[in-house]
């Protein structure tokens, strides 16, 4: 079992910077962020709406690039990597959860996890996945069938199923009661623990911080603190 | 199977509506090109293998009369293959039940064999036996057309005795594929017929023994045949002859080059005219399909997916569409090509079809359309993957909306929320409502561009025939009669007008060009023919000169002033040459007009007519017909009329069909544009318009602002498919022009009507679909997922 970090970060991120520009407004959704993170540890991203969470995220799973500043994943500079190299670090190493599901509507639940772990290197079954997420009765129901949270629970087994080396989740139990909220969080909490895949969960729910090693309050585009958390519980013992 | 091609399939089953209107508009392409491209060809072919088994000679030439041993010195030519004599003639036919004049032409077989040129095929029956006098072999047009048979009796007026004569076979020959009388504008099979005797009764009947009055010939493939029609030319001389005339002046021959010319340049013109559009449109709405899927494809690349492999997805999603599309393009041109081809093949005659469908054709039919639609998924696909998948995952924001113009011009207060909307919609996509006007304007422009034909040979005919031809009875005399009979004709009851021309067989010579046509000599101020000149404005015979139709002095490259030399063929054989004053428009036909007294005075005989045109009462004009039929002098009565009745009737049905066809095509297009649009902004839209429903707004309400948007389209984009349309024709038109047709550049108003019904009542079909599409808005899975 790993304990805490290791010393060698994975991600490392110097003067990141993000802006959006929308015809002739600028939007500076990041504006300078600093930051390591290591392997085998969970992060929870806290902070207002619009403080630049799911950019950050965004940025760091290659998903989008960023203004200003530079990223590196292990060896690999995210921020001048090529086509190819960004697709093969998301097929290879990250799974996403994001904050709107992003489901496949024409593909049933367990299609929606086969459709990642077929081009994964060592893949769960999608059946294990989904099973994982206590979705093990409805995996043939489309999208359209099922609630938000089994939506967001789907999105969760998709991420999950590839057993990467990194997880990025956008508000995973945004949409989730807190006892399927904690269930999410437990089978987040088991893949960190039996693989340790490095994690990073934005919320607003300041108790989930309570699983993190660290968490990283994000405040107008910028890091405003970061605490270790020295007493890390299990979802289990988390109520809200 | 994969799930990236699972979604494939469900993604074609879920959009069948879409993919089968993208798919019909790659079959019209294809199908439109196929059909025409391969009844081309399919003529052509059956052309050329019936010329070339049927030995369809190179050469024709009619004269007076020579003794049979001339037929030596003609084979004795250079460059002379085969030859055969004949004698042949001009007849009245009589059909029981069938009032109007039947004229007809015997021709003789040789006695005791088959002919060696021109030869007969034979539907049904035999060869008459040798040497008797009364069996023919009928021409097969016309005995379809009165359902004779072989065993049947026909009566005929031979050498102005009555005859009965039995048909004892059913043929044709590669001489007559067109058939028709002189001056009639499409072939006529019920009243002209052709008929075959052995040639020894035949020359009895027409004193004829021994001798022949036609004669046909075959040249090798090195020979010049204008050399040997010279050299023909110089034997016949002394015989009457009136000069050799080559295949490509054959009557029959020239006709269907023409109509070949013609259907060849149709059948590039307007099928590239119909896959260009349907490539534009292929190209536009898979280009917007895929970025429906935007979303879509930033899932997958987020989840690893490589350009490639999301290219290839989309790829492989439009070439079943493509595919689905030539599929039915093939069979459909394949089946209409086929259709087309007969129905020419019988409208000329040909015994047979050889039926080809070239595979290149069919390989660039689906060439182009396999372009046209991954060009549309090469681009967005581009676009989409360039797009940050963080991006396009992203709920899209807010829609940036302006107040429409109408509401910034202060209508504003006049407007309901719906309307607003339906305004600040088409405000907002002007790029995307340009294409669909665009892509409807071009399905009202081919409507517009297939009913071409339609249009301006109507118009030929009200122009050519009706105005400018006041005349009612054209009659044209056997030979060269004194200009007294004018007059007689002119006394007979009934008759209110006649005035008379001369016309003479001429061979124009400018430069190295020549041409083999007729001079008209016309009266001082006629007033039952009239000629138009380049501007279509009436003129008159000049006093002195000679008038040419525009396109025969674009043949001769000869200009006004100009002196032509101009060898009268008449038996004068007279040369000499004439000032060219002016050009004059014709449609059909390639003549030269001057003044008739001018004219007498450059041949030998000075008071002599050929012919005169009638103006009668109309009730009186089948006595007139009648009476003058039986005049010895008469040869053929043509009737402005009737040439006009039979021209409708023999061309209606081909009209029709291609009207249908093409209305057919230009409605399918008009339909796919309108709802590819209506589906894609129904499926960009649906969220807003069921949070509207969820709000409390009615079907009719929500459906009023998706409608209304393309109402407005629909609106916008006729006009402009009027003019997309005329300007289409013009080049057509521009570019078909050929030696014997002109065609007369008019739109009429029903074509504009029937295009923008046509373009209508699509748009409304394919707005019932989305409506029905509407109706069954599922409100709570649209809110709770999204696409
Ligand atoms: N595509 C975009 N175009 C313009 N502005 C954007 C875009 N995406 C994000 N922004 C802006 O960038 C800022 C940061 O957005 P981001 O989505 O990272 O916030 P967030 O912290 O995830 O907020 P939330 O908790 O609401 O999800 C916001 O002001 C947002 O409006
Ligand atoms: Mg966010």
């Amino acid at each position: 079992m790993p304990s805490l970090e290791s010393n060698v970060p994975i991600f490392s991120a110097k003067g990141l910077t993000k802006v959006y520009q929308m015809g002739e407004v600028q939007v500076q959704a990041l504006r300078g962020i600093d930051l390591e993170i290591f392997s085998n540890e969970i992060v929870v991203l806290l902070g207002a709406s619009g403080s630049g969470k799911s950019t950050l995220v965004n940025i760091l799973g290659g998903l989008d690039t960023a203004s200003g500043g530079r990223v590196t994943y292990r060896d690999i500079e995210l921020t001048h990597a090529s086509e190819k190299e960004l697709t093969n670090f998301r097929r290879l190493s990250v799974g996403f959860v994001f904050q709107f599901y992003n489901l496949i509507p024409s593909l049933t639940a367990r299609e929606n996890v086969a459709i990642v772990t077929e081009i994964a290197e060592n893949p769960m079954t999608p059946e294990e996945a989904l099973t994982l997420v206590d979705l093990g009765d409805r995996m043939d129901h489309f999208p359209a069938q099922l609630s938000g949270g089994e939506q967001q629970r789907i999105a969760i087994a998709r991420a999950v199923a590839k057993n990467p080396d990194v997880l990025l989740c956008d508000e995973p139990t945004g949409a989730l009661d807190s006892k399927t909220g904690i269930v999410v969080l437990k089978a987040l909490q088991k893949v960190n623990q039996s693989l340790g895949t490095a994690t990073v969960l934005i919320t607003h729910n300041v108790v989930i911080g309570g699983m993190a090693d660290r968490i990283i309050n994000l405040h107008d585009g910028r890091i405003s603190n970061i605490e270790r958390n020295e007493k890390k519980i299990s979802p289990d013992q988390m109520t809200w | 199977m994969r799930t990236i091609n699972r979604k494939l399939v469900r993604d074609i089953s879920n959009m069948w509506g879409m993919v089968f209107v993208i798919a019909l508009m790659i079959t019209c392409g294809a199908a439109t090109y196929i059909t025409f491209l391969s009844t081309l060809d399919s003529l052509k072919e059956t052309q050329q293998s019936y010329y070339q088994d049927y030995y369809f000679a190179n050469i024709f030439a009619s004269l007076k009369r020579a003794p049979n041993h001339v037929a030596i010195q003609i084979r004795e030519i250079e460059g002379v293959n085969r030859v055969e004599t004949r004698v042949q003639s001009g007849l009245n036919l009589e059909v029981p039940g069938f009032d109007e004049t039947v004229t007809g032409m015997i021709i003789s077989l040789p006695d005791e064999r088959e002919p060696i040129l021109n030869s007969l095929y034979l539907r049904e029956g035999r060869l008459p036996t040798p040497y008797v006098d009364n069996e023919i072999i009928l021409g097969d047009g016309f005995a379809e057309e009165h359902g004779f048979t072989a065993g049947d009796q026909l009566k005929t007026v031979i050498n102005g005795k009555e005859k009965k004569l039995i048909i004892v076979g059913i043929g044709l020959t590669p001489e007559f594929i067109y058939q028709g009388q002189p001056g009639s504008l499409s072939p006529d099979l019920k009243r002209f017929g052709i008929l075959w005797m052995r040639r020894a009764p035949l020359a009895a009947a027409y004193d004829m023994e021994g001798a022949f009055n036609n004669v046909v010939l075959s040249v090798t493939r090195e020979a010049n045949t204008q050399d040997v029609i010279t050299q023909l030319d110089q034997i016949l001389e002394p015989h009457g002859g009136l000069g050799g005339i080559a295949r490509e002046d054959q009557n029959s021959h020239f006709f269907i080059t023409e109509e070949l010319n013609q259907l060849s340049k149709t059948a590039t013109i307007i099928p590239t005219i119909f896959i260009a559009v349907a490539a534009f449109l292929l190209n536009v709405v898979v280009g917007r399909l895929i970025r429906t899927q935007r979303e879509q494809i930033g899932i997958l690349k987020a989840f690893g997916y490589s350009n490639q492999e999301i290219g290839l997805h989309y790829l492989l999603m439009v070439s079943v569409i493509v595919i689905i599309g030539l599929i039915g393009g093939v069979i459909l041109g394949y089946y209409l090509g086929q259709e087309l081809s007969a129905l020419y093949a019988s409208y000329y005659r040909f015994p047979y079809l050889n039926f080809v469908i070239n595979p290149w054709d069919v390989l660039a039919a689906s060439v182009i359309s396999a372009a046209a639609a991954y060009s549309g998924v090469f681009f967005s696909v581009k676009e989409a993957v360039t797009f940050p998948p963080a991006e396009a995952m992203r709920p899209e924001p807010p829609k940036l909306y302006h107040r429409s113009l109408l509401e910034k011009l202060g209508a504003a207060r006049f407007l309901d929320q719906p309307t607003k909307m339906v305004l600040r919609q088409i405000g907002r996509q002007r790029v995307k409502i340009a294409f669909g006007v665009l892509g409807v304007a071009f399905a009202a422009a081919l409507m517009i561009v297939g009913r071409m034909s339609n249009d301006s040979v109507k118009y030929l005919i009200e122009v050519d025939f009706r105005q400018s031809q006041p005349f009612d009875l054209g009659v044209s005399f056997r030979e060269s009669i004194s200009d007294h009979a004018l007059m007689e004709i002119v006394r007979m009851p009934g008759v209110y007008y006649g005035e008379a021309y001369r016309g003479v067989p001429v061979r124009f010579t400018y430069e190295h060009r020549n041409h083999l046509t007729a001079i008209q000599g016309y009266p001082q101020n006629m007033k039952l023919r009239k000629i138009l000149n380049t501007q279509e404005q009436p003129v008159e015979i000049p006093q002195a000169g000679l008038l040419l139709t525009e396109k025969l002095g674009e043949i001769l490259n000869i200009e006004t002033g100009d002196t032509l030399t101009v060898e009268f063929l008449d038996g004068s054989r007279r040369t000499t040459g004439i000032k060219v004053t002016g050009f004059i428009n014709q449609f059909i036909g390639l003549n030269g007009y001057m003044n008739i007294e001018e004219l007498s005075k450059l041949l030998p005989e000075r008071h002599v007519v050929n012919g005169a045109y009638l103006l009668v009462n109309k009730s009186y004009e089948d006595e007139i017909t009648k009476e003058l039929t039986d005049s010895p002098f008469v040869g053929e009565i043509i009737s402005k009329q009737k040439i006009i009745d039979r021209f409708y009737e023999s061309t209606a049905q081909t009209w029709l069909i291609m009207s249908l066809f093409i209305s057919l095509f230009a409605g399918a297009t008009a339909f796919s544009v309108v709802y590819n649009n209506a589906r894609i902004s129904l499926s960009e839209r649906s969220r807003e318009l069921a949070s509207l429903r969820v709000l409390g707004f009615t079907r009719g309400e929500i459906s009023y602002i998706l409608l209304g948007e393309l109402a407005v389209l629909v609106l916008l984009a006729i006009p402009i498919g009027f003019l997309l349309g005329w300007a289409l024709t013009w080049f057509i038109v521009w570019s078909m022009q050929t030696e014997l047709y002109r065609i007369p550049m008019n739109i009429s108003r029903a074509t504009y009507t029937l295009a923008a019904v046509i373009v209508i009542f699509s748009a409304l079909l394919s707005g019932l679909f989305v409506r029905r599409k509407l109706n069954r808005l599922d409100l709570i899975g649209v809110l709770k997922t999204r696409e």
